[in-house]
């Protein structure tokens, strides 16, 4: 592959001639120069350009060639250096006399090319050896007589009192000037210099464009210059230096100067005529005499000018632009200064061909790759009576494109090479005719402009509008898009673009992982370190201390995520650290006050009862033995040498220390390695006996480990499948506090207060709260604790519990008292046909068939059934108005009123199939969740409902009849979904992270990265399934301590914060 | 939230000595610590005047335009059926009409106070390092009724819940350490375990770590700062326990306002935010005609009724709980030299709507217009409520711009 470089003085000598310049100097400088010196007959006079091109290239070697082209004056003898970096030495020369050692080279010309004639081109060559397998090395050309600066003398661009303008015009007769400011930062929007040749380089930066309105600037940005990888306009000229040196101070002359702009991937030469008006010794100014017409469509940017308009709704913006400069030069005299080195300009890509694939309905390009600087391909393409614009950005070594184009037709395209926003030429240009349009890009278009804005660009979603990266039914998402999309003006998208955008959406779709062996083979949980909530820090000093108070509402309050308290992922903040110090200080004090019984035995506070502390207590608190180090900072504070000597101070402050303690507060899981367990992978860590005791403890019972545990922990049994599930067994007995924590939060149930009641029609109801959460706290925990109860029961079960009050509420005869007892019934049963669940999703007075529903779909059959949209309810009150009368009339029942209340599109997409048939199915329990089968006008209930899509959201086409709660219920128990629910959410509780991903509604949180961290989360709640299944919900529960992601871990990596 | 018991009463009232004072850390430390300056500093600056506190208040549920929106005439504010909570503030408050939402909704609380999930610090945060950045409390976060959805607050990356038990916040910022405690001794150890465990993670899950660490010190150094001598703390509310439940909303929300409006009086921080409620609404205020919980009363409790009865007498009595903040502040004598800000998360809250949205400045001792409507526009949202508040203190928030013809 033929690369070459090429100084930019080449260019411009050869279009624009060159000046001369006084003093002839050879500059060396460190890694890669080539200087050239020349001695012209009158004077010292630099010369015209040279190129240093490597022909042919091998492994070990390559071969190249230099080129010097002389400027306007003879000159009588010349020489060339240059250094290669170590490890390039010249082989062999020709053409010219080669004077080497190492990696330096002097180069004479031979006798009769020791002169050359004005304008006259002279190339040699040379073979050179370079490091094994490393890329022949490029020279730069330097030296002034190759156009590098003039050491001493470079003109910097004064850009606080330069300017570029150009006028826009819009809707044809409105005119607006638009120039370029400096940044906030300070960033100067134009850079420019004037070397000792008289080549100006000038550097634009665009993001600075000023057209007077903030909104306008970032769309010209973003649309017209598309700035992120075109960030910079340059223009490059040649001026007659030595002509503005001899200008008296004061004088001006008109000049005409011939320059090359360089803007949005385009070159194109430009012709001003400028005024030079020379301010002083060291500074003069070019302006524009006349306009410079820059004409948009010589620069590719017809396509974002036409974007620009539709964006701005504008009836037409002029495609070229008069621009006006006035750019004033000053003399940098410093040794330092240098010229402005612009990116050198790749070379052109080169035998551009295109195709078309009918079977992909896919257009492709590919082109080969002349240059070893680019560090971006820009793909153009144009319908032939179009504009330009860019289709791809590539990376660099790019050679290939293959894209689907919305519609048929004939198409141009053509490839820029890019380094650092400088363009190579353009390729040549390749026609593909397009025999068929796709269907994806269609659709993707539309959703990108008409979607993306509410949905999010990968259907993630916002606020209230919904997220579509989930499995739909094809045929309502298209009839939805055709009738109510998009919101302002729904009927733009007719049912062909609705098909297209909804063949788009479905490849959003974010399916789940599923349990994938090969991926993984052992599964292991992540390295967490999970904070105790609330009800386990309450339940804990409980146990170590005998607290017997509420402390822990004193605590921060615990993040929920899901639908449970869950502080895995949350951070220790100040507030949160001062609320475990003051809780601690109160529990301290209220042990002191009781002279630390029961947790210490102590007659007198004395060295003993430290001891007791320190070798009793603290390791229950840390749930394992201290090491030396905490022993002696916590036998420093209880020895009451903090409390001026005050033992019992002291050991109180002890006690406050260690219960806002890391060890007490983080219940983590972290593991050790263990290479002896050939089980596991090098980078995985097992559990600790310890933290296996602490997981047991906490995932069973919801508090701290008790002395068996403990015990069990110091015997390092717990690596060991049948101790763990012995232990399991064990604690199981002791599950019934953690099981109702999980079934409050799970169903909502915990929050029943919530869901007041009318004080007039159930004045009793507060009191039956707690009596109808531990209804349904009782039936789970018999279901999931009782060996030989099944999972169905939870859903169909013929008995429940009650006691007296209850039993009263329901009009159940033969239970008194207040202890509870189990009754069977065929009213009621299990965890749907429950007054605590019913009760607690209906409203004041009348029941809500639409909260009950939902509230199925998500929570028992794990469905994601999106909350109504934003925006779509503009005619609620006109609805609520025309149906006033009807909501009044006595015959007008619940279900007949949410009939009516959501019988309109776009209320109908959900309300019609998912929410309503579901709901009203339930009629048969009031608000208070008592079985009825007349409503308060004595309308008899309609129960029957339907449960459609019952295994998949996106499967409409399934749907199964019931009749009434149980008969629901029944439908439940034999549904794959929700039999994979519940592991799925006990997983969620008890790991602290859902098996797929840790918190769909926090777009910026941590999130799960590896496929195979999921993979094997997905195969635990498969085992769980099945246990579940195959042997009992109890089962399952005791199989939690012998899961591989909880016994094995990674530190997997997790999603940093994204920056929104 | 279970009931305490005696013994817990009885702790409470020793504990609630009206007093910030010493906290045990030595002397000499609190000689040598740089803070006292600034605490001295803070104070001078307290004395020249200028508005240099705010308060940002979190409404949910927006209001609807039409009977949100004061009337004007004789240059007089009569106030809507929503607003007729503001009443007895009306002629401190500015009332900001027809501006937009940047993203109405639901769970929109953590982009209330900025345009950013992660990475920037939301309003209260941003404002408390700029006007009291060493004061004990850089800003402090209240509200009522979480239900697990606190999240207004970001302090750079970590989101910090609003604290929510009204007992909880008057400890912190006022019960400190009655006992003399020398607190740092189980500080050091504390700091010790963190890092201890740092090490065993090897750059693991250090980030939180690292928190909690920057948490411990955040803690000694405010200890160490309202230790500084007999920051006495007048006028401290009646803290009395009662039970945390729904019945208790308003004198909640109540207490958590009396709390706010005396920390600011004793320069413990100069930035407050307050959440009266979470984003869903899930909570109900059981004096009211209206039993259901506040989301029910926009969607579909009004029982056929027309022009949302049940929406608007809840709605009201949100902005009377603005109103008695905004009259403490009166009371207190710091109502000039404090913003407040009200903003929600919607506008008409049936339609989830993000036009029309009701927002309020107050306060600002004749910095902003008062006893007026000012017809913004819907080009202005939430965030522009927030630059333009910050704007009042002389300081520039980094996201919105002002809102024209608000302030003077």
């Amino acid at each position: 592959m033929g690369r070459q470089i090429i100084t930019t003085a080449k260019l411009l000598g050869q279009r624009f001639g060159l000046s001369a310049v006084r003093n002839g100097r050879c500059r060396f400088g460190a890694g890669l120069l080539l200087c050239f010196s020349a001695l012209g007959n009158t004077s010292f006079s630099h010369a015209g350009s040279c190129a240093y091109e490597i022909e042919d290239e091998w492994n070990n070697g390559f071969k190249g060639k230099v080129t010097v082209t002389n400027g306007p004056e003879a000159v009588s003898t010349w020489s060339l250096e240059w250094t290669w970096s170590a490890g390039t030495s010249l082989n062999n020369g020709w053409n010219a006399t080669f004077d080497c050692s190492d990696n330096s080279c002097s180069i004479a010309p031979p006798p009769w090319k020791s002169g050359l004639s004005a304008g006259e081109t002279y190339s040699f060559g040379f073979t050179a050896r370079k490091p094994n397998g490393s890329a022949a090395e490029i020279v730069a050309l330097g030296g002034e007589f190759c156009g590098g600066a003039d050491a001493a003398s470079v003109w910097d661009l004064d850009a606080s009192r330069s300017s570029i303008h150009y006028v826009s015009v819009k809707k044809e007769h409105i005119a607006e000037t638009n120039t370029f400011v400096e940044s906030n930062s300070g960033h100067a929007a134009l850079v420019g210099t004037l070397d000792s040749s008289g080549a100006a380089r000038i550097e634009i930066d665009l993001n600075s464009v000023s057209s007077g309105v903030d909104i306008r600037n970032s769309r010209l940005v973003a649309l017209l210059f598309e700035t992120t990888l075109l960030p910079k306009a340059y223009f490059q000229a040649s001026i007659d230096l030595q002509g503005v040196e001899e200008m008296a101070v004061g004088s001006t002359r008109s000049d005409a100067i011939l320059g090359e702009l360089s803007l949005h991937g385009a070159r194109q030469g430009v012709a001003a005529s400028v005024l030079v008006s020379k301010l002083s010794a060291v500074e003069f100014s070019v302006s524009t005499l006349a306009p410079i017409i820059v004409d948009s469509k010589n620069f590719d940017m017809g396509a974002g000018i036409e974007a620009l308009r539709l964006v701005a709704n504008l009836s037409s913006i002029g495609e070229a632009v008069p621009v006006y400069f006035d750019l004033t030069f000053r003399l940098n005299e410093a040794s330092s200064a240098q010229a402005l080195e612009l990116p050198a300009a790749p070379n052109a890509p080169s035998e551009l061909v295109g195709d078309f694939n009918a079977n992909t309905a896919e257009a492709s390009v590919n082109w080969r790759d002349n240059s070893a600087n680019e560090d971006h391909f820009l793909v153009r393409r144009k319908a032939v009576d179009g504009f330009w614009q860019t289709v791809a950005e590539l990376t660099a070594n790019s050679t290939y494109l293959a894209e689907g184009l919305p519609d048929s037709g004939e198409f141009d395209y053509k490839v820029i090479a890019l380094n650092d926003g400088m363009p190579s030429l353009a390729s040549n240009t390749a026609r593909v005719s397009v025999t068929q349009g796709n269907q994806l890009v269609r659709g993707q278009n539309i959703y990108a402009s008409q979607c993306a804005g509410c949905h999010g660009v990968s259907g993630e979603g916002s606020a209230n509008f919904p997220a579509l990266d989930t499995a739909r039914d094809m045929e309502t998402l298209i009839s939805y898009i055709t009738t109510n999309m998009p919101i302002n003006n729904p009927a733009s998208c007719d049912s062909g673009c609705a098909e297209d955008v909804a063949a788009f959406i479905q490849t959003l779709w974010v399916e789940e992982t599923a349990c994938n062996l090969q991926l993984s083979p052992v599964s292991y949980g992540a390295r967490q370190l999970k904070l105790l909530t609330q009800f386990e820090y309450q339940n804990s000093v409980r146990d170590l201390l005998g607290v017997d108070f509420a402390v822990a509402d004193g605590l921060s309050a615990d993040t929920k995520i899901g639908f449970f308290f869950n502080n895995t992922h949350s951070p220790v903040t100040a507030a949160s650290y001062s609320n475990y110090l003051l809780v601690a200080e109160e529990i301290a004090e209220w042990s002191a006050d009781n002279n630390f019984a029961p947790a210490l035995a102590c007659n007198s506070f004395d060295n003993s009862c430290v001891n007791q502390l320190i070798d009793v207590l603290a390791p229950k608190v840390f749930r394992r033995p201290l090491t030396q180090e905490e022993q002696d900072s916590y036998r420093a504070i209880a020895d009451g040498s903090k409390t001026t000597g005050d033992v019992k101070a002291g050991i109180q402050l002890a006690i406050e220390g260690l219960f806002s303690s890391p060890q007490f507060l983080y219940r983590h899981e972290l593991g050790e390695a263990n290479p002896a367990n050939n089980v596991i992978d090098n980078d995985a860590f097992e559990l600790t006996s310890y933290e296996m005791a602490t997981f047991l403890a906490y995932t069973l019972t919801g508090s701290t480990p008790d002395a068996q545990l403990l015990e069990a922990a110091a015997q390092d049994e717990l690596r060991d499948d049948s101790e763990i599930l012995a232990q399991a067994t064990r604690l199981a007995e002791q599950a019934k506090p953690s099981l109702s924590n999980f079934v409050g939060s799970w169903l909502g149930t915990a929050d029943l207060e919530l869901a007041a009641k009318d004080s007039m029609l159930w004045p009793d109801f507060p009191a039956l709260v707690p009596h109808l959460k531990n209804e349904i706290n009782e039936m789970f925990a018999h279901v999931m604790l009782t060996p030989g109860e099944q999972f169905a029961s939870l859903y169909n079960a013929n008995y429940t519990f009650v006691n007296g009050p209850l039993a009263a509420h329901y009009g159940m005869a033969g239970v008194a008292g207040s202890e509870f007892e189990r009754v069977s019934t065929s009213d009621r049963g299990g965890i749907l046909a429950n007054g605590a669940f019913m009760a607690r999703w209906g409203e004041s007075v009348e029941s809500s068939p639409i909260l009950r529903s939902v509230r199925v779909r998500r929570r028992m059959l794990c469905q994601e059934q999106p909350d109504p949209p934003a925006g779509t309810f503009a005619a609620r009150e006109q609805k609520l108005a025309e149906l006033s009368d009807f909501l009044m009339q006595p015959t007008t029942t619940n279900r007949m009123k949410y009939h009516r209340l959501t019988e309109d599109s776009p209320c109908t997409t959900c309300h019609m199939e998912y929410i309503n048939p579901l709901g009203f199915g339930m009629e048969d329990f009031d608000t208070v969740g008592r079985v009825r089968t007349e409503d308060f006008n004595l309308n008899s209930i309609d129960t029957s409902g339907v449960l459609f899509a019952p295994n998949r959201y996106s499967d409409l086409d399934q749907m199964l009849p019931f009749n009434g709660t149980r008969g629901l219920g029944a439908l439940l128990a034999q549904q794959p979904a929700a039999q994979a629910c519940l592991p799925q959410q006990m997983f969620r509780y008890v790991m602290g992270v859902g098996y797929q991903d840790i918190d769909r509604t926090d777009p910026g949180g941590p999130a799960l990265v590896s496929e195979a961290e999921k993979s094997g989360y997905a195969c635990e709640v498969d085992r769980l399934q099945q246990t579940m299944m195959n042997t009992s919900p109890r089962s399952m529960l005791e199989s939690f301590g012998v899961l591989q992601a909880v016994r094995y871990r990674k530190a997997w990596p997790r999603t940093a914060p994204a920056s929104n | 939230m279970s009931k305490p018991n005696s013994q817990q009463l009885n702790q409470s009232r020793r504990k609630f000595l009206q007093t910030c004072a010493a906290s045990g850390i030595p002397l000499a430390l609190l000689k040598t610590s740089p803070l006292i300056p600034g605490l001295l500093f803070s104070r001078e600056a307290d004395a020249q005047g200028g508005v240099n506190k705010t308060v940002a208040v979190y409404v949910p549920g927006g209001g609807i335009h039409e009977f949100w929106a004061p009337s004007v005439s004789n240059n007089q504010l009569s106030m809507g059926a929503m607003s007729a909570g503001y009443d007895s503030v009306k002629d401190d408050c500015n009332f900001l009409l027809n501006m937009s939402h940047h993203n109405a909704g639901h769970g929109r609380m953590p982009l209330l106070l900025t345009d950013r999930y992660y990475g920037k610090d939301t309003y209260d945060v941003f404002m408390g390092k700029r006007l009291g950045p060493l004061l004990p409390f850089t800003y402090v976060n209240l509200g009522v009724h979480s239900n697990g959805n606190g999240y207004m607050t970001r302090d750079n990356n970590s989101l910090i819940p609003f604290q929510d038990n009204p007992f909880t916040a008057f400890k912190l910022l006022f019960g400190n350490a009655t006992t003399g405690s020398p607190k740092s001794a189980v500080i050091d150890a504390h700091q010790e375990a963190v890092s201890a465990i740092r090490r065993k993670l090897a750059g693991y899950e250090t980030e939180r770590l690292d928190e909690h660490l920057e948490a411990i010190a955040d803690t000694e150094r405010r200890l160490a700062s309202m230790s500084s001598g007999g920051n006495a703390c007048p006028n401290l509310p009646d803290a009395t326990d009662f039970d945390l439940h729904n019945g208790t909303f308003t004198r909640q929300a109540k207490l958590q306002i009396d709390i706010a409006v005396a920390a600011l009086g004793c320069s413990l921080t100069r930035s407050v935010s307050i959440g009266i409620g979470n984003h869903q609404s899930q909570f109900r205020i059981p004096e009211l005609g209206f039993q259901g919980i506040y989301h029910q009363s926009i969607h579909g409790g009004s029982g056929g009724l027309p022009n949302y009865p049940y929406y608007t007498e809840i709605r009201s009595h949100m902005g009377s709980l603005t109103a008695y903040l905004i009259q403490r502040l009166r009371d207190t004598g710091q109502l000039d030299s404090t913003i407040v800000l009200e903003t929600t998360d919607m506008g008409h809250a049936d339609k989830h709507s993000g036009s029309d949205v009701p927002y309020l400045l107050a306060g600002g001792g004749g910095a902003i217009n008062t006893g007026v409507t000012t017809p913004v526009g819907a080009n202005f949202n939430n965030h522009d409520l927030l630059y333009t508040a910050a704007q009042v203190c002389g300081v520039t928030f980094d996201t919105g711009r002002e809102i024209p013809g608000v302030r003077v």
